[in-house]
């Protein structure tokens, strides 16, 4: 009996163990918004039926996405402008592609494939870099702090346009680096393959970048954006709170601009420093709602719907058939650029944060005769209310004044 | 390779002088709106098209296409902030994301209309010809856009220190909502401020372009550099500021030029270089005001 008891205990006990740890493991992981469960799901539902150049839109917005994510991070939810991470996004790509350039074969003949190790060097590299960026962030503020991001993007961008340097960083043309999935060829497991990488990543930035903002060092975050003065008079380290925020905004965003390159593009080059792809978080972010996870991600998805669907499928032709073929990107810049200003003038919140607002507002639990026409309803019932209490309170009033009178 | 140390300086002062010019819109839209305009750049190069289009499509004499192009880009700053910069006043990000959505709209419009395709302008100084200055080859046109230039900057900051306007300006640079309570009217302030650095933009953009008598579609980034970078380093709104940031990029630009190996490419990393480097030393660059005073 004794046996069979002190057995069961134990099991009991490591049952127990191994529930708990179960339950804090699935808690750490899936305690996310559902929101943001149920749109990545959405996504994943969306791919079945579809295939071709339809899934590569969707790979490029995922990867994208995370871009506008490590922006929001940063500007979002500290309040530091950063109007060059086109720096952070390219320099990840850079590095590893130089590596690769230059040890890859040594690395090849390990056995191991080169370019993973390569992208794993060059983001612990990257931190570093983005750290070195922030460095100007803890004395330079506002204005200063913006030009000073997007001065170290250019400078990056003429430095690898530098023709002195043409035989290491491969001037103006770049270096081209291998795909992630060239082995598979050009079947369509590929592509379905490489979206579900892409997705894989975006969802675990996602759910990194949530867990982050809603700690406490999110809480800080934000309290720096509300007021640099208050937070700092309450104790906090204001200058450790804005490296650490450039560090992880950065990391994400080289993170995005390797699997950019390796994934899509197969290429490095100096362009992708310029202002235009700086501009695409910010656009990105103002689609979908400044300060937010969902914002960003459906900000990006919005655009690349738009530049697909609208412009790509009807536009694009007409343009080539009049021979304006190499207008289309300007074109496509310009009109985004024109819909930000407006979005930024006439509707701050975005077009996901104000879905999100309005299914908030309708998922509060209303009384009965709330049903129906609810408006005109609403005013009956404030009028009545109004009516009501205008009367009771000439009787309520009275006896109040009274019994203070008293106690005078 | 022996520099000749006098070019460098008589040619880093000719294009100082241009550079303050460019600067001066930039300096004063700061210094008196708290507009941090990264449209600026977009709005150099819209002017140096304008002219471009006046003098050399539509065949008007030169001299009066430059004053078309500065009249049209001024009108172009006044639209800009009336229809999405004054909306947004007083939020510092959003200052930052539409005006620099405003240039990226300008130059990609440009662009697609002009193509990305260097583009000949006419230079009515050509004639002219060159002077040898210290012994040091100058073309008549640098000379006489420089002194122009120069003239303007005096011009300008005289306007701002003596007339009732610029009293006005430089009491909306102050405070303005105590401004505004002395009854100035601010908003047309704004206009009018806007549309002399749209002005400045325009004709400090078309001097720079004219010795080399062509056009860069890349010319808004670059005018962005340059600008921002003396703006910066100078401290943001103070005119004084400007004149020497201007000297001192211009300075540094042409030492790139001369030492650096192909350095062609490399001159517009020189400023922006010097500028984080004073931003790391004086956070609000060399004439900054120094005291806090935000929220």
């Amino acid at each position: 009996m004794q046996v069979k008891d002190r057995l069961t205990y134990s099991m009991l006990m490591v049952k127990g163990y191994l529930t708990r740890a179960y339950s804090s493991f699935m808690s750490h992981v899936f305690d996310v918004p559902p929101r943001l469960l149920a749109f990545l799901c959405l996504l994943i539902m969306l791919v079945l039926p579809v295939s071709g150049i339809d899934l590569r839109t969707l790979t490029f917005a995922s990867v994208l996405a995370i871009l506008a994510l490590s922006w929001d991070l940063l500007v979002g939810r500290t309040g530091q402008v950063s109007l060059g991470h086109a720096f952070f996004f390219t320099i990840g790509a850079y590095c590893s592609a130089l590596l690769n350039k230059f040890y890859g074969p040594s690395i090849a003949q390990i056995g191991i494939p080169a370019h993973i190790i390569t992208i794993i060097v060059a983001l612990a590299i990257s931190v570093p870099i983005a750290m070195a960026v922030g460095l100007p962030a803890l004395r330079v503020k506002g204005p200063y702090l913006g030009v000073v991001t997007l001065a170290i993007s250019l400078m990056a961008y003429y430095f690898g346009n530098w023709v002195y340097l043409r035989d290491i960083t491969g001037g103006s043309s770049g270096i081209p680096v291998p795909f992630f999935f060239d082995y598979l060829g050009g079947s369509s497991v590929r592509n379905i393959l490489e979206f579900y990488f892409a997705l894989a990543i975006l969802f675990f930035s996602a759910i990194i970048i949530y867990k982050i903002a809603t700690s406490k060092t999110g809480i800080v975050f934000i309290s720096i954006l509300d007021n640099e003065l208050a937070s700092k008079a309450c104790g906090i380290n204001v200058i450790k709170y804005k490296l650490i925020a450039f560090t992880i905004s950065g990391f994400f965003a080289s993170l995005a601009g390797c699997i950019y390159a390796y994934l899509l593009i197969g290429r490095v080059t100096p362009l992708s420093f310029f202002t235009t792809n700086s501009f695409l978080p910010i656009t990105f972010t103002f689609l979908g709602g400044l300060g937010t996870i969902y914002g960003p991600i459906a900000g990006t998805f919005i655009y690349k719907f738009i530049e697909s669907y609208a412009f790509r499928d009807y536009i694009k032709p007409i343009m080539t058939s009049g021979g304006f073929a190499s207008q289309y990107d300007h074109l496509i810049n310009a009109v985004f650029a024109i819909i930000i200003i407006v979005m930024i003038v006439k509707w701050p919140r975005g077009i996901a944060r104000t879905i999100v607002d309005k299914l908030n507002d309708l998922a509060k639990p209303r009384g009965i005769e709330e049903r129906g026409p609810r408006i005109w309803k609403k005013y009956k019932k404030e009028q009545k209310e109004g009516r009501f209490r205008k009367i009771f309170s000439k009787f309520k009033k009275k006896p109040k004044e009274k019994e203070s009178e008293v106690e005078t | 390779m022996e520099i000749n140390w006098l070019e460098v300086v008589i040619y880093a002062v000719v294009q100082g002088g241009y550079y303050s010019l460019m600067a001066l819109g930039l300096t004063l839209v700061y210094g008196i709106g708290r507009i941090v305009n990264l449209a600026h750049g977009s709005l150099i190069m819209f002017g140096v098209y304008a002219y471009y289009v006046f003098s050399t499509i539509l065949k008007i004499d030169p001299f009066l296409a430059i004053v078309m192009a500065m009249l049209l880009t001024g009108i172009i700053g006044a639209i800009t902030h009336r229809s999405s910069i004054h909306p947004v006043l007083g939020d510092d990000v959003a200052i930052m994301v539409v005006t620099l959505t405003i240039g990226v709209l300008l130059s990609e419009v440009l662009i697609m209309f002009f193509t990305s395709k260097t583009v000949s302008i006419i230079n009515p100084l050509k004639p002219f010809g060159h002077i040898r200055f210290l012994g040091v080859l100058l073309s008549w046109t640098q000379v006489i856009s420089f002194f122009l230039s120069v003239a303007l900057f005096f011009l300008v900051t005289l306007f701002i220190n003596v007339s009732k306007i610029g009293k006005a300006l430089q009491a909306m640079a102050q405070d303005r909502e105590a401004a505004m309570l002395m009854g100035i009217n601010v908003n047309a302030l704004y206009v009018l401020v806007m549309i002399m650095a749209a002005m400045l933009a325009a004709i400090g953009g078309i001097m720079v372009s004219l010795p080399g008598a062509s056009v860069v579609p890349n010319l808004w980034i670059n005018s962005i550099v340059s600008t921002f970078a003396i703006v910066i380093l100078g401290g943001l709104g103070s005119i004084k500021g400007s004149l020497l940031g201007s000297l001192i990029v211009a300075f540094s630009e042409q030492i790139v030029y001369y030492t650096l190996p192909q350095g062609g490419g490399m001159i517009l990393i020189a400023p922006l270089a010097v500028m984080v480097a004073v931003l790391l030393v004086r956070p609000k660059g060399l004439f900054g005001k120094r005291v806090e005073m935000e929220d």
